[in-house]
């Protein structure tokens, strides 16, 4: 008998079988709820180790994928940068020491281009600018 | 470049050495507010006397050496004490920049005092003194060589620039 069921499970094309199941209707009549139910989330959760999960996570990635532009135009958080120090004044002198950088960097520009220099030099002090890209 | 790649150019500057239109327009700011004060102590000295004594005194700088020499006193005790204070003086702190040590440290006050007494040095060599801020990769002029300091930009630019996205968002709303 053991033989003959062997034989039978060895013809069997099962690829074939699959493709002619109707996958949908079968999972139609799967009560999902009732699946759902029966599943203990606490259980379930305990056995993941988020550290791990947390850890296999690249936040520095993540945080540059974030649209902080974006945050501050369209969420209450913009309202707070406002408040922060935010008068009419201060956007003045913001709008004034961004035109001074900008023409810092033009005038920069121009005596490289003069002075025929090919490599930049340091953009700042040393523990200034490590400080920084580490922030 | 288009609006968003400069300000992006900027907005990282903080900690970088300061360029030459940063530090002039915060010289120029400094020029006003000392002139200013010092007009306004005159002018109080002035009136004091001539309530005491009767007589007006004359301080136009070019009327006498001691006249002279008080204003530079006076400008020396205004950028030394704001430079050995907290390394900026009121234009420094409007433009966003500041003195540190050449390492990028904080200064020293005797450092302050000493690019202070440094600092006339520069405008005496024709303003050849001034030519580092141009030349020189870390913008040093004569007085910072000396007394062992640099210029950085001292400005959250980042923040700043959130602040205005976040005031023009509030100017004007977006249509839902």
């Amino acid at each position: 008998m053991e033989r003959v069921l062997d034989l039978v499970v060895q013809s069997l094309d099962v690829n074939e079988l699959v493709q002619q199941a109707d996958v949908n209707m079968l999972l139609s009549r799967v009560d999902v709820n009732a699946v759902l139910e029966k599943v203990d989330l606490d259980a379930l959760l305990s056995q993941v180790d988020l550290n791990a999960l947390l850890d296999r996570v690249d936040v520095n990635r993540l945080i540059t994928r974030v649209d902080i532009d974006s945050i501050a135009q369209h969420t209450d958080i913009g309202a707070v940068f406002v408040a922060s120090s935010g008068n009419m004044a201060s956007g003045a002198v913001d709008i004034v020491r961004g035109q001074a950088v900008a023409a810092d960097q033009r005038i920069d520009r121009w005596m490289h281009r003069l002075l025929r220099r090919k490599t930049p030099g340091l953009a700042g002090p040393p523990t200034l600018t490590s400080a920084e890209a580490e922030t | 470049m288009n609006r968003r790649a400069g300000e992006a150019a900027w907005i990282g500057a903080l900690g970088h050495y300061a360029g030459a239109a940063s530090r002039f327009l915060a010289y120029a700011v400094d020029v006003i507010i000392s002139w200013s004060l010092y007009t306004l102590g005159v002018a109080g000295v002035t009136f004091v006397i001539k309530i005491v004594t009767g007589r007006s005194v004359s301080w136009h700088l070019t009327s006498s050496i001691v006249v002279a020499v008080i204003f530079a006193v006076w400008e020396l005790a205004y950028f030394g004490y704001c430079w050995a204070a907290g390394g900026k003086t009121p234009g420094m702190s409007l433009l966003g920049v500041r003195v540190v040590r050449a390492d990028g440290a904080e200064i020293d006050p005797w450092r302050g005092v000493v690019r202070a007494l440094a600092f006339p040095l520069s405008i005496i060599l024709f303003g050849l003194g001034f030519a580092g801020i141009l030349l020189q990769r870390e913008h040093r002029a004569l007085h910072d060589l000396i007394a062992g300091t640099a210029v950085v930009y001292a400005w959250d630019a980042r923040g700043a620039r959130l602040r205005s996205l976040a005031r023009a968002a509030r100017r004007s709303p977006p249509v839902p």
